[in-house]
């Protein structure tokens, strides 16, 4: 699967999985994901890049009259940078839920199949903990002072390295003078 | 004289396209954002020139009409509703810059001149002038002299105070002119020396004359200027800074906002509740230098500044720049350049916007503001808030905004009682509306002193004798 191509058609064979894909506008979508958990996992994920390069995801905000400054933040972040095709690359490998605590103020990024829902607090099992200072997330997402940050414990993240990955791909911002 | 017989005489005088009395018309000028009662004009007049202007208020006089002079018609008292009728003198045609002194630092503008038009003209000049947080339509004149504040306010006071002179028409069309300016000098460098009379025009809302001209301050801009923000988790973090940080002489504005006017800049429009753990307060800081030196160490004594406040408990971010924050959210740049719309408010879907805009003394900012708070919580509102220091600390702003739904009679009674609450109780604590709506004068005229009503009757007989200058603002007939 190029990860340019725009509208793959992918054909697995293997261990009774088999999977026909066109994602041209998400005109047809289908696949088989019997045979090995492995290979089932791998289907899923595939699907997921696929619907989510080419049909672009939205991002929600639950209850956004009660959402604090920093899931504001966040979602405003996100629905700009997911305007972009690496952005939303690096999304849909995030599999899973994101907590981002800033000075306690806490959101978790729910990444599903075409959305990204933002809710107040932090939920249990996240695949990737950011936490810090406000000023330390912010220059995070600008990359500077990352360094800094983390040694001076204003910059903290825990979980899995892939997903870490992705996340700090996703929130990169550009500051233009 | 029949009222169709003045009205045709009006037009003769300032052109018929000049004059506009259909119903669409009309019910335009009758209201504002604000709760006030609307109130329709007979005609509304559009006025291009100072003769024209002068005409029109003679032949207003003769027929004993009341007259409301009108720019933008975007503040929030409800100062430009024909509360008698009348004509409503619509000078946004009178916008002329007459005059542009670099080395003296003034200009001379007509009432229609803009803040983005003023801005425009200056582009260039090394010289600018304050802006408030009002769109770029609004008149620089009008908020001169409704003592209104801009973004130098911190260093040079509110814009009444940047009056150097005025020319005005009286109410029987007369001319005169304040300041040095009377002794025809051919620049209006300030009011001294002689007698002072411009504040015989400051903040009498066009009831003692229709200014024609103003010669307003302007300041040099610096080439090395910096706004930052400042996140504050409580409010005392906001309040030191507030009352510490003019005394130090670095900053050129300093203005503190409350969480529910970040999440509104986010497009939430009806924020309801607070996380605990997220910042009460921004705050934000203009630095600007003459040197590149000077500048940086103007900016370390900010960053000490705010290591010290965290010294002393307070919980702060350290400083964000302007473009680190429009990266996270472009809408934020609309706190960045002046002059700005703060659409956020001006088109809020419920359509009603009105506020109590206070000036105060330092020293009771906190009970005030913390009372107020209470106030607009109990009444259902966020409690959005501007608070800043003025003219190196002298005083404050607090200011308490509210949206409401104009359409909504039950709305309008809402907000109505909450902000007569607040007037109350922030008078109390020694802050007075400024741009004083009637309500507010109403609300205070049993504590004035007697004196001083007696003074304004007296004036406002000698220069307004037939009550016809926007009648219905300042009224304390004792």
């Amino acid at each position: 699967l190029s990860e340019d191509d725009q509208t793959p058609t992918l054909l697995l064979n293997g261990d009774g999985v088999s999977m026909w894909l066109r994602a041209s506008g998400i005109s047809t979508l289908a696949a088989d994901g019997g045979g090995r958990p492995a290979v089932r996992g791998l289907v899923r994920r595939l699907l997921r890049i696929v619907e989510m390069r080419s049909a672009g995801m939205r991002v929600e905000v639950r209850e956004p009259e009660q959402m604090n400054l920093l899931g504001l933040i966040l979602a405003s972040v996100l629905r700009r940078r997911l305007e972009d095709e690496r952005a939303r690359r690096h999304a849909a490998r995030i599999a899973g839920d994101v907590v981002v605590d800033a000075a306690g103020m806490r959101v978790t990024l729910q990444f599903a199949r075409d959305a990204v829902e933002v809710v107040r607090g932090a939920s249990d099992g996240a695949v990737v903990v950011l936490r810090g200072s406000l000023t330390g997330l912010i220059d995070a997402a600008l990359r500077r002072r990352r360094l800094q940050h983390v040694v001076r414990g204003e910059l903290s993240v825990h979980g899995k390295p892939r997903a870490i990955m992705h996340l700090l791909g996703l929130l990169r911002v550009e500051a233009h003078p | 004289v029949s009222p169709r017989e003045v009205l045709d005489e009006l037009r003769r005088v300032v052109g018929a396209d000049a004059v506009r009395d259909e119903a669409a018309t009309l019910e335009d000028y009758a209201h504002d954002m604000t709760e006030a009662t609307p109130s329709r004009p007979d005609a509304v007049v559009e006025i291009a020139d100072l003769p024209a202007l002068q005409a029109v208020v003679r032949l207003a006089a003769d027929a004993r009409i009341p007259l409301v002079p009108r720019v933008a018609g975007t503040n929030l008292g409800g100062l430009t509703i024909p509360a008698r009728g009348g004509w409503v003198l619509d000078l946004r045609r009178m916008n002329r810059i007459v005059a542009l002194e670099r080395d003296d630092r003034v200009a001379v503008v007509e009432p229609g001149v803009t803040f983005g038009q003023l801005s425009a003209a200056l582009d260039g000049t090394g010289l600018t002038i304050g802006f408030p947080l009002s769109p770029p339509e609004a008149s620089v004149a009008a908020n001169c002299l409704l003592d209104g504040l801009g973004n130098l306010s911190l260093r040079h006071g509110a814009m009444g105070d940047w009056v150097n002179g005025l020319e005005v028409v009286r109410a029987d069309g007369s001319l005169l002119r304040t300041g040095a300016w009377a002794l025809d000098v051919p620049i209006p460098f300030g009011r001294a020396p002689l007698p002072d009379l411009t504040g015989l025009f400051l903040s009498w809302q066009g009831t003692t004359g229709i200014v024609s001209k103003l010669a307003v301050q302007l300041w040099p801009v610096q080439p090395f200027r910096e706004r930052s923000f400042v996140l504050a988790y409580d409010r005392s973090a906001t309040l030191r800074a507030l009352r510490d940080l003019p005394a130090l002489d670095l900053l050129d504005d300093l203005g503190g906002l409350s969480w529910p006017t970040a999440k509104l800049l986010f497009g939430v429009h009806h924020p309801r509740e607070r996380d605990p753990a997220e910042p009460e307060f921004f705050f934000y800081l203009d630095l600007s230098a003459a040197t590149e030196a000077l500048f940086e160490a103007k900016r370390d004594a900010l960053r000490a500044f705010v290591a010290d406040l965290r010294r002393q408990g307070c919980r702060v971010e350290d400083p964000i720049d302007v473009p680190s924050l429009v990266a996270l959210e472009p809408r934020l740049g609309k706190l960045a350049d002046f002059p700005t719309r703060l659409d956020f408010l001006l088109d809020h879907p419920d359509g009603g916007l009105t506020w109590v805009g206070t000036y105060g003394p330092l020293s009771r900012f906190e009970a005030a503001c913390e009372q107020g708070i209470a106030i607009v919580e109990r009444h259902g509102f966020p409690p959005t808030i501007v608070a800043r220091p003025m003219k190196g600390g002298h005083f404050a702003v607090l200011r308490f905004i509210q949206i409401f739904r104009r359409d909504d009679p039950d709305d309008r009674d809402r907000v109505r009682v909450c902000n007569e609450e607040l007037c109350d109780a922030l008078r109390l604590h020694g802050y007075v509306m400024y741009k004083t709506p009637d309500w507010a004068v109403a609300r205070y005229r049993e504590h004035l002193d007697p004196g001083f009503v007696r003074l304004l009757n007296e004036v406002r007989e000698r220069l307004d004798p037939g009550r016809l200058l926007n009648p219905g603002r300042w009224d304390v007939i004792g």
